[in-house]
C-alpha cells in the first residue's frame, strides 16, 4: 500500500505492513477475558519497568486463546518471542500442542 | 615552439618573398610535389639579414630552413592550426554537451535513487523493507537491559464516527522483547462502517527498528453499528536498535494509530484510501489475511 508523502520530502515516513498481516477482529469478544486480565496486570506493575514475566505469560495466554479460536495463525512461541511451554506453570493453562 | 615561431617565420619568409613548394602537410607526414634547389640557396642567404631581436632567432632560422626543406608553407601551418583549433573547439563542445546531458540524467535519476538508498540504509526514518519473515533470533531481548518506553496515542478521522483509544498509556520494553498492546474502537453510529488504520512512529529515526509482528492496520476493519471491539498490536523493537549509536539517547517512543473511513464503489471494491494527510489517494484492494481454519 502506498501511503508515502511527497518524494522530495526528507522526512517521509513509510509505514510497513505487519509481518503476519492483520489480526482478525474478535467481534464476539471470545478472548476479552484474557485481555482484561493482562491489562490489569500491566496496570498493577510499574510502567517505568519492563513488562514483568507474569504479564508476559498472560499475554501468551491471550494469544493462545486467539490461536485456539482461529483468530490467529498458530505458531511456536519461540517465533513470537514468548517463553516456551516446556516448563509447566501451575497458574497457566495446560500445555497445548502447538502443531 | 612551433606556435611561437609561426609569426617570426612568417615575417622571415615574406622578407625573402619566395615560397617553397605547395606541399600537403598531413597529420604525420609530408607530401611534396617537387623540390626546388634554387630557392633554398637564395633563402639561405637571407637569415643573416634579418633583424630579429628575439633570443630564439637562431632556432627560428633553423626552423625556417627545415620547413623549406620539407616544403611546408606558412599557409599550411595556419591551416593546420585552424584545423586543430576547430577540432579542439568541437571536442570541448562535445564535453560540455555530455556534461549537460549527464547532469540532466542525474537529476532525473536522483529521485528513485534516493528512495532506493533510503530503503537500504533507513535514512530519514524510512523503515527498512523487511526481506523475510521475522525470525526467532531477532526476538531475543538484548542483554543490556535497555529500557524504552512506548507511549500509545490514537487519532480518528473526522469523517469516521468512531471512538478509538488505547487501553494502556505506555509500556516499557527492551529491544528484542515482544510486547502486546491494545486499542479499543467503538462504532458510535447506527450504520456498519469500514475503517482502515495507519500508524506513525516518533521519533523518525526509530521507524526502521519498529517491527510489528501483527496488528490491525492497513486492512479494512468493519464494525457493526454500535459495536465495540478490542484491537491488539504485537510488536517489538529490533535488537539492532541497541547497537546503533544514533539511538543511544532515545528513551521514549510514541506510537500513534489513526483510523480513517474506507470508501467503496457500487460493487463493494475499495476505490480510494485516505493517506496520512487525509487526502484520498488511489488505493489497491486490501489483501484479506485469512486465519487458519477460516
Amino acid at each position: 500500500m502506498s501511503y508515502g508523502g511527497a518524494s522530495g520530502n526528507a522526512k517521509v515516513f513509510k509505514p510497513t505492513p505487519p509481518d503476519r498481516g492483520s489480526f482478525p477482529l474478535d467481534h464476539d469478544g471470545e478472548c476479552k477475558q484474557h485481555m482484561q486480565v493482562y491489562l490489569d496486570c500491566l496496570r498493577s506493575s510499574r510502567t517505568r519497568d519492563r513488562v514483568p514475566t507474569d504479564c508476559r505469560l498472560l499475554a501468551k495466554q491471550y494469544l493462545n486463546c486467539r490461536m485456539e479460536r482461529g483468530l490467529m495463525l498458530k505458531d511456536d512461541w519461540i517465533n513470537l518471542g514468548l517463553p516456551d511451554d516446556k516448563t509447566r506453570t501451575n497458574t497457566g493453562k495446560p500445555d497445548s500442542n502447538m502443531k | 615552439m612551433l606556435r611561437i615561431s609561426v609569426s617570426r617565420i612568417r615575417s622571415h619568409i615574406f622578407f625573402s618573398g619566395r615560397h617553397v613548394q605547395q606541399c600537403r602537410y598531413g597529420a604525420s607526414s609530408l607530401r611534396c610535389m617537387s623540390t626546388e634547389s634554387n630557392s633554398t640557396a637564395r633563402d639561405s642567404s637571407r637569415p643573416a639579414d634579418l633583424k630579429s631581436s628575439a633570443s630564439g632567432s637562431h632556432s627560428n632560422n633553423n626552423l625556417a630552413k627545415r620547413m623549406k626543406e620539407l616544403g611546408i608553407t606558412v599557409e599550411d601551418l595556419q591551416r593546420e592550426h585552424e584545423r586543430r583549433k576547430q577540432l579542439k573547439n568541437r571536442t570541448s563542445g562535445y564535453y560540455a554537451l555530455s556534461l549537460l546531458i549527464g547532469t540532466l540524467a542525474l537529476s532525473y535519476a536522483s529521485v528513485p535513487f534516493y528512495r532506493l538508498l533510503c530503503q537500504k540504509t533507513g535514512w530519514a526514518g524510512t523503515p527498512i523493507a523487511e526481506t523475510g519473515k521475522i525470525t526467532a533470533d531477532r526476538l531475543i531481548p538484548v542483554e543490556s537491559n535497555r529500557k524504552i518506553t512506548i507511549r500509545f496515542e490514537s487519532d480518528v478521522s473526522r469523517s469516521l464516527p468512531w471512538k478509538f483509544e488505547p487501553l494502556q498509556r505506555q509500556v516499557t520494553v527492551t529491544p528484542g522483547e515482544t510486547a502486546l498492546a491494545f486499542y479499543k474502537a467503538t462504532n458510535l453510529s447506527n450504520q456498519d462502517i469500514i475503517g482502515v488504520a495507519t500508524y506513525n512512529v516518533t521519533p523518525d529515526q526509530v521507524a526502521p527498528y519498529f517491527s510489528k509482528i501483527q496488528c490491525f492496520c492497513f486492512e479494512q476493519q468493519q464494525l457493526r453499528a454500535g459495536e465495540q471491539v478490542d484491537m491488539p498490536i504485537f510488536f517489538f523493537i529490533d535488537p539492532e536498535f541497541d547497537t546503533d549509536p544514533q539511538m543511544k539517547h532515545i528513551r521514549e517512543v510514541v506510537l500513534n494509530y489513526t483510523f480513517f473511513k474506507a470508501k467503496t464503489n457500487a460493487s463493494g471494491q475499495y476505490l480510494t484510501i485516505p493517506d496520512a494527510a487525509g487526502n484520498e489517494i488511489a488505493g489497491q484492494i486490501p489483501i484479506q489475511v485469512s486465519s487458519s481454519g477460516v
